[in-house]
């Protein structure tokens, strides 16, 4: 038996060491001081720099049309439309010039759009599934409908953004050209992720019922418990940044994007983890989305469908089930190596993704381009578009633009490409559409 | 401060500096070291050569090895402490020494990455603090487990983990303390008898609680839950005489919450604390088993990195269990509803006055929704039978509607 005596003879201080101590105390401090002066140089950390127009904006949607790069064809004809998640910012696929997918799209010859849904405020609390599927999605496709001609466009879903625009391509299939979701959960009967797990289990009508629009920070609490010890390595590695500039640059923007987390209206994320998380309805087909129910037969599109392959947020279980539940018979599916954030800012991913997603495009592009042509060549008729007072959903909306326009064809028509008239609201926002973002 | 300083010229004085300084501040006279606490700016660059003059003497170094356990682990938090009034503090409330310097100078991200950093770099310190004792433990008894098991149980590897997760129990609970205690007497003036009492009660019952946070923080927790109790059963006698029943009704709520709260925290910290300590113990075994294992641990960046990866392992394992994710679930549970107590509190304490409380303004905002939902509605039924009649737009819209689901 060990007594106490034993115990104080042997040393228990910091100080038994001091060589040691001052060693790691030394380098310690200086390191902070370092980032200290380090950040004290950090002016800005800019974003989403990718040059583009809001074309159209709802409330605080905003719907950014991005520029064609100089020099580059335009590839594919057929619009695509990025649709992101809610519950982090966009500009993750802009998040600096040589991590963009969006310039990889660009680059491709693409012609890309993208949703910004802006930050909830306390106004969003009864703002459902279906006002963001039916309304807002809805809202964007018919703008880039009736400007462009085209009566099908492409929608790529970033994550729950795959989800939403999922239940779009299943509501609305025929405004959907093709559909790729990328790192996107469909099956969430799977508990691989811990989100999954904990999501299961998650009283969420008390959350909801509590906070009305469930604040940001609320949020991340969960996301950063999902790897708590990782954050510790992650930051003392970023210790050493402070005298590379370009790496510090990098680490922040990405840590910008980590905390610039929207607040989620309450409704909506009731039914996102009541009726996907807890209890699937997407996969058994009962989601109700208003009148309507989304089941994943009415996916007749073609499907290119991504997935990380070490994803940790959105494993592949949540993922790849879908090709399997799409009625397509145009059905691909792409794994990317990577996690799920590596698959849009990785090396890799940088290298691999859009040139696979574009060349995917390019072969499913002729229908959507002869229908556009054929559009074109039809006098507009439509007496109905002038009546809109806010843009409409679904096929219902008329496909001719009320003045025929030359269809983009190049990267010069595509930059000076006007935005046809629109009507209603859209008319007055057409002014700030052009704004310069 | 320079602020175009080359990072790496900055770097490498520092850490000069800084080893130098340390080495000099551990040759000091004891005395010397006590007067140590005027000037520190000798953590300064142009304090630094005042080191010596400060510090002097050659002695430290026995007077050290002189001390008790205890006596050394207080002035090594001391020397932490110290540098956490000085330096430290400014740098750690968000750049307090950007004071001076235009609002957007620096940006928010990298004001709070800092922080960030900041926090990460106390906790490996805390843990170097933790480790070297248990390091030397380990070389000079690595069969006394009774010993290592008391160094995995202290209270400084508790410390270790209540920095890498973050937490602020004692100082969490100590604000519940105050605002209760700030509630109640607001309460006051709606509730006079009842308040008064209450609020003497909570102020007298302050201190004791503060006392306890800061000499027995596993306890403290319990004894506030309970005080909370003792007063919302108070609350709830007094409501029959309340002027405004309801309000009572809610205050005594409020205190119940606070105690559900404070009982779901501490159970889930509990959990994370065995798992951490739980995980120590058996990558300390690992390594006793391992030929080479206190030799690996002789770096304790190798360490450091050993320690992240098994207790990342242990705690993914642990978040998938039924009984971490009840305690997790009651936590965000008793937090929400903690929250909606209050919220409908200050919308009691509002009615009187002419101003819009929040559900009324989420009734407006419920109408608006539904309002523009069934306008959305009549749009596309609207539109659906004004294109029906025209030639190609119909045609298209036939064939559209052909694909679209029957129940869309």
């Amino acid at each position: 038996m060990k007594t106490h005596q034993s115990s104080n003879a042997l040393p228990t201080s910091i100080f038994d060491n001091p060589d040691l101590a001052v060693e790691h105390i030394a380098t310690m401090t200086a390191k902070l001081f370092g980032s200290y002066a380090a950040m004290q140089s950090v002016h800005d950390v800019e974003v989403g720099t990718a040059p583009k127009d809001v074309v159209y904006e709802d409330g605080k949607l905003k719907l950014y049309h991005f520029r064609p790069q100089p020099g580059v064809r335009q590839s594919v004809q057929t619009p695509v439309l990025v649709v992101y998640a809610l519950v982090n910012r966009p500009y993750m696929l802009d998040l600096q010039p040589d991590r963009s997918m969006i310039r990889n799209f660009l680059a491709q010859g693409l012609d890309v759009y993208m949703i910004d849904w802006g930050y909830s405020t306390k106004a969003d609390r009864f703002t459902t599934l279906d006002d963001y599927v039916s309304g807002y999605i809805g809202g964007c496709v018919r703008h880039i409908q009736r400007t462009t001609g085209f009566d099908k466009i492409s929608l790529v879903g970033i994550c729950q953004g795959g989800t939403l625009s999922t239940i779009y391509s299943t509501l609305y299939p025929e405004d959907v050209n093709a559909l790729i979701p990328i790192a996107t959960p469909i099956d969430f009967s799977t508990n691989e992720g811990l989100l999954f797990h904990w999501a299961k289990s998650l009283d969420v009508d008390a959350i909801v019922d509590a906070f009305g629009v469930v604040p940001d920070t609320f949020l991340n609490a969960g996301f950063l418990m999902v790897k708590p010890f990782a954050r510790l390595e992650k930051y003392a590695a970023a210790l050493d940044l402070h005298d590379e500039s370009e790496k510090l640059h990098n680490f922040l923007r990405m840590e910008q994007w980590i905390f610039d987390s929207p607040a989620q209206a309450g409704e909506c994320l009731r039914q996102f983890v009541k009726d996907l998380y807890q209890e699937n309805r997407l996969v058994k087909g009962t989601l109700q989305l208003g009148k309507r129910t989304a089941t994943l037969k009415n996916l007749t599109m073609p499907l290119l469908n991504v997935y990380a392959s070490n994803d940790h947020i959105v494993p592949p279980s949540a993922t790849v089930p879908l090709n399997e539940y799409a009625a397509s018979d145009d059905k691909t599916l792409l794994e990317i190596s990577g996690g799920h954030i590596g698959i849009f800012v990785g090396a890799k991913a940088q290298r691999e993704l859009a040139p696979k997603i574009a060349e995917w495009l390019k072969h499913r592009d002729g229908a959507a381009k002869a229908r556009q042509q054929a559009r074109l060549r039809t006098p507009a008729k439509s007496s109905s578009d002038h009546n809109h007072q806010t843009p409409s959903p679904s096929a219902a909306a008329p496909k001719t633009p009320k003045t025929p326009k030359t269809p983009k064809t190049t990267p010069s028509n595509s930059q000076t490409l006007p935005h046809a008239p629109v009507s209603g609201r859209s008319s007055s926002t057409s002014k700030r559409a052009r704004a310069r973002v | 401060m320079a602020h175009n300083t080359n990072s790496a010229d900055f770097y490498e004085e520092w850490r000069a500096n800084q080893i130098e300084f340390l080495h000099s501040w551990l040759n000091t006279e004891p005395a010397a070291a006590t007067s140590r606490q005027e000037p520190l700016s000798v953590f300064t660059p142009s304090g630094y050569s005042n080191a010596r003059d400060v510090t002097g003497g050659s002695s430290h170094m026995q007077h050290m090895q002189n001390a008790t356990p205890m006596n050394q682990l207080l002035i090594l938090y001391n020397v932490w402490k110290t540098m956490g009034q000085s330096w430290m503090s400014p740098l750690s409330t968000p750049f307090g020494a950007f004071s001076a310097e235009p609002p957007q100078h620096t940006p928010k991200i990298a004001q709070d990455t800092f922080n960030n950093l900041f926090s990460v770099s106390r906790t490996y310190i805390s843990l170097l603090d933790f480790w070297l004792p248990l390091y030397k433990t380990l070389k000079v008894q690595p069969n006394n487990r009774e010993l290592l098991q008391s160094l995995i149980s202290s209270e400084r590897y508790r410390a270790v983990l209540e920095q890498a997760f973050e937490f602020l129990s004692p100082a969490v609970l100590e604000q519940f303390i105050t605002h209760t205690k700030n509630f109640v007497v607001a309460l006051g003036g709606a509730t006079p008898q009842a308040a008064e009492r209450l609020a003497m009660l909570l102020t007298a019952s302050t201190e004791a609680v503060k006392a306890a946070l800061a000499s027995a923080p596993d306890h403290a927790p319990a004894l506030y839950s309970s005080l909370m109790v003792n007063f919302a059963q108070q609350l709830g006698e007094s409501t029959a005489q309340s002027q405004k029943p309801q309000l009572v009704e809610a205050a005594r709520q409020l205190l119940q919450k606070v105690s559900d709260y404070a009982s779901a925290f501490v159970q889930y910290q509990q959990l994370l604390y065995n798992t951490g300590q739980h995980t120590l113990a058996k990558l300390l075994h690992d390594m006793l088993e391992s030929p080479t294992a206190l030799q690996e641990l002789e770096s304790y960046e190798a360490f450091f990195k050993q320690w992240v990866a098994a207790n990342e392992q242990a705690y993914q394992t642990l978040f998938r269990t039924d009984e971490f994710i009840a305690a997790q679930n009651t936590l965000s549970v008793s937090t929400v509803q903690l929250y909606a107590v209050f919220q409908r509190l200050m919308e009691l304490f509002l009615e009187d006055y002419p101003v819009v409380v929040r559900s009324q303004m989420d009734a407006l905002y419920k109408a608006v929704g539904e309002l523009k939902r069934d306008l959305r509605e009549y749009e596309r039924e609207h539109t659906a039978a004004a294109i029906l009649p025209t030639g190609r737009a119909a045609s298209n819209k036939k064939s559209a509607r052909a694909k679209t689901p029957k129940n869309a």
